[in-house]
């Protein structure tokens, strides 16, 4: 059951909380509040309780009710418990101008914002009545009663939006006189709408969708619609359209992710892995490999290609290979399906991926016939947005799908979402070769949009005539919309026709000629990322040719995902975060995986400059979670690239996050510079913990470090320890008595002063990072070492090197 | 003074000064229990347990569960239909029950003195911080046994006695007739508390566990003689001490 119950003190008393409100006004505003005469505020409860009227009643009257003080106003609910009339009118009467001019202005918590007031009346009407109903939900809010009769709408809004609600978790509205005094508000469908969850509303708008065919209203410009069935037709906004559906998805049912499916991959333990996952979605059908290649510009090829002389492409030759051997030992046949590639080496693409899907033909619609038989064209989707996330609606189209399918029912299917009608049609040659009609006439308005507009979320389906009543039958028990619009035909004709008359045609050769796919929007792109514009500093080297980072990171940039996002510096100051996200591998994207990478590129003090994304079939729900980032953090998200290729199957989408450090060169370099500091060695490869601090994945104490050198894995200490801590002396003229009693496999020194070591060593403890003290940095340029056998060995620096 | 008698002392969401009132309860003599409205569920306390374990109910004040719904409402409540309490019968027991502040919005809603008394907003819409002196009226109340004027710490927003105007000449002569009006300031007149016709349930806006020693007293350092003392809100706990001792 709804109800809405408002209270509020009765007549014989003032209401400090009103006169609260006033003074504040009073204080922003001086001349606004002098319009206002009178007012008062009233608490206001939307209630739904899933319990027989009289006990709801039962259960206002004590939770709300106070006999002395207040008066409830519940509708017809509690007559008793308002004043005479049983409406606001009775408190109107104690304004001091009477009849007066009087406004009203609501506000509520918003849908899925944490209501504590709420909540706690919740409990209180549970209480009352004993139990706990799994539907029952309240939401509160508050209701200002002005009297003012010069009052305008403009300061009504601008009290509320600028006092009285806070909009981002409160949502508000103006009421008129003639609704403070009717009790409209009161009744039940008028309360649902605030305690609506979004898919109940949803839900709703489906059931509306589903009514019988209503007038047509709609004019239709059959000039334009000649037009259009005669030219390309552009993509709608100046944006290319991101897909609003996991339709694809439809196809691939058995998907896993290839996470690990790269270079690696060929060690055994990958391979049996990798082996047991293809084994387990055996299915007798065809895998496909779907690989996006990002492909970094040339100057910025930070990996292995400046040494090793390996391209991104070679990793994807390598992952291709990898499939291949392991589907070769399941006996599984692969297809390759490659997306970017080598001629768009000048896009502005810097990542790389793949993943694997099972592709199992039995699910897809069978080829359509060459004789040109006649099928009937059906709309099945919806044309609400919403839908999309509705994930019963989805699961029941599918369901509906397949079972289609398997019936026979559908001869060719037709992607349709995102798209417009006439878009999707021009893109199926092979399924409208032989000529097409379509009947408008008791087609809902809704449908007649979409000539031009974007279809939401569906297909087009050409169907079999004789499983027609079948199949409608199959819909209508899964609560799918659908609409018959047109046939196929033989006429070699496009037609459209109303009233059995032709009020729009071409020819199939004037149909098909203009080329359908959209282009990238080029507006948008940027010719590089943004760190690339300015000016490349040289970085410090080392003397193994690598900057720390990129040592460090060197493994991690082959596969960039959810999982795990790469971090790289690709200058001394900045920070370049990746993350590439697939619905192939079942990954959802949500805020949290975006915080986690703004958290890794704000180490060592990053400040955020910009995110940049790039879109395959990109859906609009990301697009929603980067614009509330740059809503709510002021980071400039811009849009590189969307491309819009329905052949993939699959939605993909790329983030660079770039961060800016200052101080970075100040915090590291590969010199011992300050006398007295601390020598450590951190061991080293990526995966412990030592290095991972070092690159600022973990910890906060890395500011206290003042050089870290890497030294490289040597049988001999003189040859690789001694050198790299020569040259790291070199400049500075200084010396360091060190302990070498042992062989050093990789890893760094670093040096730290004595005033940051306890914290330091702390942290190091805390996040389990192994270290040995090595010795301290002196001021004469000497390198005395303490060796194995315990003994002193004095070197000139200047000799060494 | 043995510790034979015990006091249960009533914390819901947003209370405070339980750990005062074990304070002042303990060093009167009681052995006192500070219990969630959860644990009383938890330990399944119905008005028999009540009634059988203690002897001594103390309602806190605070901001009870926010004060949606009004101060002590949600509190009330949670007595009445959770609980399933009746404070009138547990007094017929013997029990004592003292609700502060919220508490005491809490008794006035349960309508422990009758349905025409309440407590409201003041007139600066904020919690009011500051010390109030009360006269005792009448002699009816065993929380306030032989005290003459007292001083005690307010801290409450809803501290406007009202009486139901529809009834108010009734309300107001039931109150002087009965002496229910325990506490009552100076000019203007106002009731701060009220004790029903037993004399062992008694409620009060200010707030007594905040004045267990001199020293809490904002100008004790005037009287520093007096340090050691304790002060006026110690009184009631041992007024409650005394009438164990005695009944």
């Amino acid at each position: 059951m709804f109800c809405r119950v408002e209270t509020g003190f009765k007549t014989e008393f003032t209401d400090p909380e009103a006169e609260q409100v006033l003074r504040k006004i009073r204080e922003i505003h001086p001349s606004l509040s002098e319009k206002i005469r009178w007012v008062r505020k009233l608490r206001v409860s939307w209630l739904e309780v899933d319990a027989p009227r009289d006990k709801v009643v039962y259960a206002i009257q004590a939770a709300f009710k106070n006999r002395v003080t207040d008066w409830v106003f519940t509708g017809d609910l509690l007559p008793s418990a308002a004043g005479s009339t049983g409406t606001l009118y009775d408190l109107m009467q104690e304004s001091p101008f009477r009849p007066g001019v009087f406004h009203g202005i609501e506000k509520r918590k918003r849908l899925n914002v944490h209501d504590e007031d709420g909540l706690v009346i919740l409990d209180a009407i549970q209480t009352i009545l004993g139990r706990k109903g799994s539907s029952d939900r309240v939401v509160t809010g508050e209701l200002l009663l002005l009297e003012g009769a010069k009052l305008i709408q403009s300061d009504l809004e601008w009290i509320a939006r600028n006092w009285f609600a806070r909009e981002q978790t409160e949502s508000w509205s103006l009421l008129s006189e003639e609704e403070l005094k009717r009790n409209s508000r009161f009744q039940g469908e008028q309360v649902a709408k605030y305690l609506a969850s979004p898919q109940q509303a949803v839900r709703s708008r489906l059931l509306q969708f589903r009514s019988p065919s209503r007038p047509q209203d709609l004019p239709i410009q059959w000039e334009r619609i000649n037009e259009l069935l005669r030219v390309r037709i552009p993509p709608s906004g100046s944006r290319t359209p991101l897909c609003e559906g996991d339709e694809w998805s439809f196809l691939s049912d058995m998907r896993f992710s290839s996470a690990k499916l790269n270079m690696e991959s060929l060690t055994e333990t990958e391979f049996q892995m990798c082996r047991h996952q293809l084994e387990h979605f055996d299915q007798k059908g065809e895998m496909r490999v779907q690989t996006l290649l990002g492909i970094l510009p040339e100057k910025n090829r930070l990996w292995r290609s400046e040494i090793e002389g390996e391209s991104p492409l070679k990793v994807r030759d390598d992952f291709e290979a990898a499939i291949e051997r392991v589907a070769e030992s399941t006996n599984t046949p692969v297809s390759v399906m490659k997306i970017l590639e080598e001629g768009n080496e000048t896009l502005p693409a810097y990542f790389w991926t793949g993943s694997v899907s099972l592709f199992n033909p039995a699910l897809l619609p069978p080829n359509p016939r060459e004789n040109g038989s006649l099928s009937e064209l059906l709309f099945v989707g919806h044309s609400d947005q919403g839908q999309i996330r509705n994930l019963t609606f989805l699961s029941e189209l599918k369901s509906a799908f397949r079972h289609a399918i398997q019936g026979e029912a559908v001869d060719f299917s037709i992607h349709a979402s995102g798209r417009s009608l006439l878009h999707c049609l021009k893109g199926s040659r092979a399924h409208l070769q032989y000529g097409m009609d379509l009947q408008i006439d008791g087609i809902q308005d809704w449908f007649k949009r979409f000539f031009e507009s974007g279809l939401s979320l569906g297909f087009i389906w050409g169907i079999n005539p004789e499983k027609r009543d079948w199949l409608f039958r199959e819909l209508e028990l899964r609560g799918v919309p659908y609409l018959v619009f047109g046939t196929t035909t033989l006429t070699g004709d496009i037609r459209i026709l109303e009233g059995g008359s032709v009020k729009a045609g071409a020819t199939i050769q004037e149909f098909f000629s203009a080329p359908v796919a959209p282009d990238a929007n080029p507006n948008g792109l940027l010719e590089e990322p943004i760190f690339l514009r300015e000016e490349k500093k040289h970085p410090a080297r080392f003397r193994n040719r690598f900057a720390t980072e990129e040592l460090i990171l060197k493994p991690e940039t082959f596969h960039a995902s959810v999982a795990t996002p790469v971090v790289v510096r690709p200058s001394l100051e900045s920070w370049s975060g990746l993350m590439v996200l697939s619905d192939l591998v079942d990954q959802t994207f949500t805020g949290s995986h975006l915080d986690y990478l703004l958290r890794k590129c704000t180490a060592i003090g990053g400040q955020i400059n910009s995110i940049q994304v790039s879109y395959l079939n990109g859906l609009q729900e990301w697009s929603k979670i980067l614009s509330k980032v740059e809503r709510e953090y002021g980071i400039q998200v811009s849009e590189i690239e969307s491309v819009h290729e329905p052949e993939v199957q699959a939605h993909w989408m790329a983030i660079q996050v770039v961060a800016k450090v200052s101080d970075i060169r100040a915090v590291r370099t590969e010199e011992l510079k300050f006398v007295q500091d601390r020598i450590y060695w951190l061991p080293g490869d990526f995966e412990q913990p030592g290095t991972r601090w070092l690159a600022g994945f973990e910890g906060r104490y890395q500011t206290g470090l003042h050089s870290a050198v890497a030294i490289e894995s040597t049988a001999d200490a003189s040859k690789g320890v001694v050198d790299a801590l020569s040259f790291a002396l070199k400049k500075r003229k200084l010396g360091a008595e060190v302990r070498l009693q042992h062989h050093f496999p990789g890893g760094f020194f670093v040096s730290v002063s004595e005033n940051e070591r306890y914290a330091i060593e702390e942290e190091w403890r805390v996040l389990g990072v192994e270290f040995e003290f090595v010795g301290r940095v002196t001021s004469t340029p000497y390198l005395v070492i303490r060796n194995e056998a315990d003994q002193v060995e004095t070197l000139s620096i200047e000799d060494l090197l | 003074m043995s510790s034979k008698y015990r006091a249960l002392i009533l914390s819901a969401p947003g209370s405070r000064g339980e750990r005062h009132f074990e304070h002042g309860l303990n060093s009167v003599g009681f052995d006192s229990e500070i219990l969630s409205v959860a644990d009383i569920v938890d330990y399944r306390i119905d008005l028999d347990q009540l009634c059988l374990k203690y002897k001594v109910l103390v309602v806190t004040g605070g901001n009870t569960y926010s004060s949606v719904l009004g101060g002590g409402k949600a509190f009330a409540i949670k007595m009445q239909h959770l609980f399933r309490w009746n404070l009138q019968k547990f007094a017929e027991r013997g029990g004592l029950v003292l609700g502060v502040g919220t508490g005491f919005q809490a008794l006035l809603q349960m309508n422990v003195f009758g349905d025409d008394f309440t407590l409201r907003i003041n007139e600066t819409a904020q919690s009011e911080s500051r010390w109030v002196k009360a006269v005792p009226i009448g002699n009816r109340c065993i929380w306030l046994k032989e005290m003459g004027t007292i001083e005690l710490p307010l801290n409450l927003r809803d501290t406007e006695f009202v009486i139901e105007p529809g009834a108010f000449v009734e309300a107001k002569g039931k109150i002087e007739r009965l002496g229910l009006a325990c506490l009552k300031t100076g000019d203007p007149e106002k009731i701060i508390g009220l004790c029903d016709p037993s004399g062992r349930i008694f409620g009060l806006t200010p707030h007594p566990e905040y004045f267990l020693n001199w020293t809490n007293a904002e100008d004790w350092f005037m009287n520093p003689t007096r340090a050691a003392a304790p002060g006026q809100g110690y009184a009631i706990f041992e007024n409650a001490a005394k009438y164990c001792e005695q009944s």
